[in-house]
């Protein structure tokens, strides 16, 4: 077998994410490959993984205890959504389990007709991960899968051109070969498409067999020299700016991002060890940048940044031998669903269907079509969002003024609001236990539940959800205190 | 408010396989207070049930009932099946066999079958079936439960039955009737709908009894007495792509041994089941009269058969297809009055089971929320669609050319999600199973490979480990495999220590 080449063009979190899965995953003698690191920098700023980022670092070996040791990256607990589409709204999204069943019945449904019968349970107490961050306890999730603790979940939030660099200097250990230069130039096949070579700016030709194009929004492969197009977007969240600010902070607090919608936007404010950052998307002409940067430094946020934004998704994200990765192929509004999960799906995806240079059509039709489908399911997740937020926001007010629910978004809402009942769809970003508590916490409750509810007698029932909750209380204050376990770790 | 809401009564039209069944799960779930259950059928119509074979998943239905399994082993006529062994399908003279459950063992999270592709397109492997226990205990006629003998093999037995689908249906009227179930003798002769809603309210009786229910299930077969005949759904013709319109059934004598599995034997316009029970053995041609006459297919079947006949055949007409919607209103039709496709890979009992399984997951109150009923059909749709996929590539992918049938069926469109899998598998071994799609990964290589793709490619990984560790590796799935079919009794053996029925005729 002759000896095949990827280059990896761009660095940065996204860059260096690919190159380190590949490179831990393709065979060093059959696969050389580079990245060429240029010189621009990261339209991102801030990291806030759900718990799904462990299996990627798992599948890349990279311990934990690594990040840790930088001196931002923080626990994460869950989102907070704060004033999301009422004042004084405050619940968690957290991950794990919620409740349990009862006789087989799905916990879901004993919630909704407990609340129904006018006994509003808070869903939160339900949930030993937003409990336990609510009372500031952290500890890593029992292995003993009969054990309460096991389920834990947490994710990770990174400072980003911090795990940049961890990702880097991962990878080249790992064997990655790396040139320093930005690319001048790219050279195509007239007939078949392919690129051919790059030119850098510092006189080097390179070739390979594939390219990724890892450039962030220039999309200097894939959009610059193949000419892929954007699709037309049907999710513009009708945003235009982001800012990008942080505070520091004392030390140590619990790690809970803040989700918030205002007249003007929407902001998330986002934990790290030091410091919050805080991400605003909002429309510049309903607020003025100048405006913005007042509001941010009255909530103690400096370093201010404001960079133009929108959303875009290009037809295709692999043509020919050239693969979009990240910002090259699509742009979202990224507080709902992190920036680089979708990125770390996207690598992911090409090895599940890669298999060789010379046959790629049938992996390359899949997987474009693939991430159409996370791209659509993404915009759901969005758009159900500023459906909830709609009396409480300007943007998504107007959006709605202008776009009514997709399909896809109509049809999950009316099956929870009927019965409180879930679609099946391919690559779900949220479980359906995830989807209720986003419901429930934004007061959409469904009319109706399961049939099975009603054999469970109802003071039954009460006394069942009264324990439930009092012994996840109980477990919860068991747990270390964040800060202590986080003292701990790093001794 | 709930109670306002409920639905008080249910009827279902139609009696036979799917009919108990609907009948015998509505009763187990809903307990007998919930409301109340009919179930309408007529001494004068027979059902097309003849000998039944099965796939695993129908164990989770007997559980659900708290079956004992024995008790149905025995009341039923039922044999163990391990999986399908297809004869004449790629070439006259080959033989595979599609087995339930594991194939080998996964070396270093890549499944064990890239490790074979790679031995085997270098000649050094044995056929998959090879590094399967349901493989390699069928062909030694072998059987019994798995238990738990930690990492052997034994652990693992996948299995379904094969049974009389009259008894089925018998055994299971016992169960719901002394549950609750109200049964009805008679045959429904109109139907009334609401001229407002389009609902159905009430079926009536020959002899003019007329039924009120909130909520109806068909499984009246075929015919689609109430989803086609009341409310004229649509019915969607796939002849085009699974061109058998026809079958012939009989019984006949014992062979001298128990195969616990089902055959399939391809014949020149069609195919024939073989399906054992305990005392007989139940037979049918499956053809396409477009390509072969009645008598000429009759004529096959006899001289294809392992014992005297015990009956006359019968013939059955069908059309291959769904209806474009499987509940419509306030009636879900379940059993044949969905839909229709041949049983090359045993899933007509499976299909009742998993939309009863879907109805409970979907039941309706009196509201019957149109979002629900879109999300049953978009599931139900989806699952029909993939199987009927996966008997398409049975036809599609062949060799055999000695038959219009068979050139027809060579070079006949079929579906683009199709198509798909079989460019991905022929480019890189690789399958992949779509979310929530019923036939595994492992079922789609087995019948892939077995009607003759060879892929181009395997997982580039397989290619760390070296030729000698790979062929130590599969050599040692193979020697426990064996060792372990060494220690599992015979078919006939472990039904006459745990199940034996009495014979019938």
């Amino acid at each position: 077998m002759t000896i095949k080449k990827i280059v990896i063009v761009g660095g940065g979190a996204v860059g260096w994410s690919v190159a380190a899965l590949l490179r831990a995953q393709f065979p060093r003698e059959l696969v050389v490959i580079q990245l060429i690191e240029d010189s621009r920098k990261d339209a991102l700023s801030v990291e806030c993984a759900s718990s799904r980022i462990h299996s990627f670092h798992d599948l890349i070996g990279l311990q934990e205890k690594i990040c840790m040791l930088d001196p931002y990256t923080h626990f994460g607990l869950g989102v907070m959504y704060e004033g999301w589409s009422y004042d004084s709204q405050k619940y968690m999204l957290a991950g794990g389990y919620y409740g349990a069943s009862l006789d087989g019945v799905d916990f879901q449904n004993i919630y909704i007709k407990n609340y129904l019968s006018g006994e509003k349970n808070d869903l939160d107490d339900f949930s030993l991960n937003a409990v336990a961050a609510k009372l500031g306890r952290f500890g890593h999730p029992s292995s003993d899968s009969q054990s309460i603790y096991s389920a834990i979940k947490y994710g990770l939030h990174f400072q980003l051109d911090s795990y940049a660099d961890i990702l880097k200097s991962h990878a080249l250990a790992l064997g990655i070969d790396v040139i320093i230069a930005d690319c001048t130039a790219v050279s195509r096949d007239n007939n078949s498409g392919n690129i051919t070579s790059l030119e850098l700016d510092s006189q080097h030709s390179v070739m390979a067999d594939l390219y990724i194009d890892c450039t962030g929004e220039a999309s200097v492969l894939l959009g610059d020299a193949c000419g892929v197009k954007c699709a037309s977007d049907d999710m513009d969240i009708l945003c235009d700016r982001v800012a990008i600010g942080y505070r520091l902070q004392s030390s140590l607090l619990p790690s809970i991002a803040v989700l918030t919608s205002t007249a003007d936007g929407f902001f998330k404010v986002i934990p790290l060890k030091d410091r919050d950052v805080i991400v605003y998307y909002f429309s510049s002409d309903l607020i003025r940048e100048n405006d913005i940067e007042t509001m941010l430094a009255t909530w103690g946020f400096t370093h201010v940044t404001i960079a133009n934004y929108r959303s875009y998704r290009r037809e295709k994200f692999w043509v020919n031998n050239c693969l979009a990765i990240g910002h090259s192929g699509a742009r979202y509004c990224d507080l709902l669903v992190s920036p680089l999960q979708s990125v770390r799906d996207s690598i992911v995806r090409f090895l599940d269907l890669f298999i060789d240079f010379d046959n790629v059509d049938a992996s390359r039709d899949e997987f474009n079509r693939l991430s159409h489908i996370e791209l659509d399911n993404i915009n759901e997740v969005i758009e159900l969002h500023m459906y909830a937020s709609q009396h409480h926001s300007a943007v998504s007010c107007r959006y709605f003024s202008s776009h009514s629910l997709s399909s896809s978004s109509a049809h999950r809402l009316n099956l929870f609001v009927s019965n409180g009942r879930h679609t099946h769809c391919d690559l779900s970003l949220l479980t359906d236990i995830e989807w209720a508590a986003f419901f429930i916490g934004n007061k959409i409750i469904p009319k109706s539940y399961s049939y099975d509810v009603d054999f469970l007698d109802g003071e039954r029932v009460r006394d069942f959800l009264s324990k439930l909750k009092a012994v996840i209380f109980e477990s919860a204050q068991k747990i270390p205190k964040h800060a202590d376990y986080i003292k701990s770790l790093l001794k | 408010m709930s109670e306002d809401n409920r639905i008080k009564k249910i009827i279902i039209v139609g009696g036979g396989t799917s009919g108990w069944m609907s009948a015998a799960a509505l009763i187990k779930l809903l307990k007998d207070k919930y409301c109340e259950i009919h179930l309408i059928e007529s001494e004068d119509i027979g059902t097309v049930g003849v000998g039944e074979a099965t796939i695993p998943q129908i164990q989770m239905f007997n559980k659900l009932l708290d079956l004992d399994e024995d008790e149905f082993v025995r009341k039923t006529q039922g044999t163990f099946k391990l999986g399908i062994q297809f004869v004449n399908w790629k070439q006259i003279g080959q033989k595979y066999f599609h087995a339930f459950g594991d194939v080998g063992r996964d070396i270093e999270s890549i499944q064990f079958y890239h490790y074979w592709l790679k031995l085997f397109k270098l000649g050094e492997a044995q056929d998959l079936g090879e590094y399967t226990i349901s493989g390699v205990a069928s062909d030694r006629g072998k059987f019994m439960r798995p238990f738990d003998a930690g990492n052997s093999p034994l652990t693992n037995i996948a299995y379904a039955f094969h049974f009389d689908a009259g008894l089925y249906a018998r055994f299971l009227r016992e169960y719901s009737e002394g549950r609750g179930v109200v049964r009805t003798e008679g045959k429904v002769v109109s139907t009334q709908l609401n001229s407002d809603s389009g609902f159905i309210e009430s079926v009536t009786l020959e002899g003019g009894q007329k039924i009120e229910a909130d909520f109806f299930i068909d499984c009246s077969g075929f015919r689609g007495l109430l989803i086609e005949e009341a409310l004229q759904t649509g019915y969607e013709d796939w002849t085009h792509w699974l061109p058998c319109d026809r079958a012939i059934a009989v019984p006949c004598a014992s062979a001298p041994y128990l195969t616990p599995y089902t055959r399939s034997t391809a014949h020149s316009a069609g195919w024939q089941w073989r399906i054992p029970l305990q005392h007989r053995i139940g037979n049918g041609h499956v053809f396409s009269s477009q390509f072969m006459a009645e008598s000429e297919a009759e004529t096959i079947l006899l001289k294809n058969l392992d014992g005297e006949p015990l009956a006359q055949p019968r013939q059955l007409k069908f059309t291959t297809g769904k209806r474009k919607k499987f509940w419509n209103k306030n009636c879900l039709a379940i059993g044949l009055a969905s839909g229709f496709m041949e049983p090359l890979e045993s899933t007509s009992i499976h299909l009742v089971q998993s939309s009863i399984a879907r109805l409970m997951t979907f039941f309706p109150n009196k509201h019957f929320a149109q979002e629900d009923i879109d999300e049953f059909n978009n599931q139900a749709h989806f699952e029909f669609d993939r199987i009927r996929d996966f008997l398409i590539l049975h036809y599609k992918v062949t060799e055999r050319d000695d038959s219009d049938f068979w050139r027809y069926c060579r070079n006949m469109s079929i579906p683009d999600t199709l198509t798909q899998k079989i460019e991905q598998f022929k480019r890189n071994g690789r399958i992949f199973r779509t979310s929530n799609e019923m036939f595994s990964d492992l079922s789609w290589l087995e019948v892939m490979h077995g009607q003759g793709i060879r892929p181009e490619g395997y997982h580039p990984l397989v290619d760390l480990m070296s030729k000698e560790d790979i062929a130590n590796r599969l050599e040692s799935v193979k020697r426990v495999i064996d060792k372990s079919v060494d220690y599992m009794p015979t078919h006939e053996q472990f039904i006459a220590e745990n199940c034996p029925a009495k014979k019938m005729m």
